[in-house]
């Protein structure tokens, strides 16, 4: 049967770092420190929607870019 | 993706309330209960709460149970006295509820919160299976009434970052084959057809393939026979849309589920936790 190959199949690959967008490095200063302090404490959506507020990005972006600096500081 | 970001899930929840009667079903429930047993297991870390996206649960705009403390109800029929009785007394999320209205609403959809609704059959019976001590906090969403897909794989994108703050998501339904009229010998050969289009929509493919493929089921092989109507299988569609571009497995699958030959299978979508990966 079709699916069993499915069955078989091995997990997807653990998780990578995801790369750092440019527009990380361009964050005002009161921004990203927002932003990190939501991060460390655990409050992503916080962190998700500070960033997307301070640059405008849709919701796939900001939270890839969230991730990217949650990494960073991991 | 970050690490600690929780899978999303599409299950099958059963028939009423089977894991209180399974012994008086004549029903061999245990490829479901295994399957959800072992979500806890499988993500590795306890939820701040599940998310549940219920099949029993119709409102015109998508709705959030904020009820601190839910009650039951005991939305089926035909069932010996005791399982009206039945009591899950998990914690609601009222804070987790928010977020996840917020989410939605800042994703453009009409949204409402429900400070009253108890745990429906949809909810209270998968979350005993997973988590029998009632330990863990238990959130649950409606379906759209309008049934769109469109809007349920939308919703599931809004509600994404949910994962990333350690909600479980968890889409409850019956994905494969739900059509209480035509359970018949022949629901068999309907369920496997609708069954392996879906395993085949779902698995190996992400983005903007299968979400087109799931938003336009109704081109899939008896999908109206599987589906008379869809609330059973739009659970599903939040939890694609929750991790869209990450691949899937199916986490449950048998071809002879409910004792009459379903095909049935639950599905859960992108990696495990990396501590849990890797181990």
């Amino acid at each position: 049967m079709f699916w069993k190959r499915w069955f078989g199949k091995a997990e997807p690959p653990a998780p990578q770092a995801p790369a750092m967008p440019a527009a990380v490095a361009a964050l005002p200063d009161d921004v990203r420190a927002e932003i990190d302090a939501a991060i460390d404490q655990g409050r992503m959506i916080e962190a998700i929607k500070a960033y997307r507020i301070a640059t405008s990005t849709g919701l796939a972006e900001a939270r890839a870019a969230v991730h990217a600096i949650a990494a960073e500081r991991a | 993706m970050s690490p600690s970001t929780l899978p999303t899930y599409a299950i099958a929840h059963g028939g009423g309330p089977w894991p209180w009667i399974k012994d008086q079903m004549g029903i061999d429930w245990e490829p479901l209960e295994t399957s959800l047993a072992a979500i806890p297991h499988e993500i590795g870390v306890r939820p701040t709460a599940v998310l549940m996206i219920t099949a029993h649960w119709e409102t015109p705009t998508f709705m959030l149970g904020s009820n601190p403390a839910p009650g039951m109800i005991y939305d089926y029929g035909g069932f010996p006295p005791e399982t009206y009785t039945i009591e899950y007394p998990a914690p609601g999320d009222p804070e987790t509820a928010t977020a996840a209205a917020d989410l939605l609403s800042d994703a453009g959809l009409a949204v409402g919160v429900d400070p009253e609704r108890g745990f429906d059959h949809g909810t209270f019976v998968p979350a005993f299976v997973m988590y029998p001590d009632a330990s863990v906090p238990v959130v649950q969403m409606s379906v759209r009434a309008d049934f769109d897909p469109e809007a349920h794989l939308a919703a599931g994108r809004a509600l994404a970052p949910l994962r990333d703050q350690g909600v479980l998501i968890v889409g409850s339904g019956y994905p494969s084959y739900h059509n209480l009229s035509a359970m018949g010998p022949a629901a068999h050969e309907h369920s496997v057809a609708f069954d392996g289009w879906l395993t085949d929509a779902v698995v190996g493919r992400t983005g903007a393939d299968r979400s087109t493929r799931l938003r336009d089921w109704t081109d899939a092989p008896s999908a109206r026979i599987a589906h008379r109507r869809e609330e059973h299988f739009l659970p599903l569609l939040v939890a694609a849309g929750a991790a869209e571009d990450e691949d899937a497995v199916a986490q449950y699958h048998e071809t002879d589920a409910m004792g009459v030959g379903i095909a049935s299978s639950s599905y859960r979508f992108g990696p495990l936790p990396a501590a849990v990966a890797v181990s």
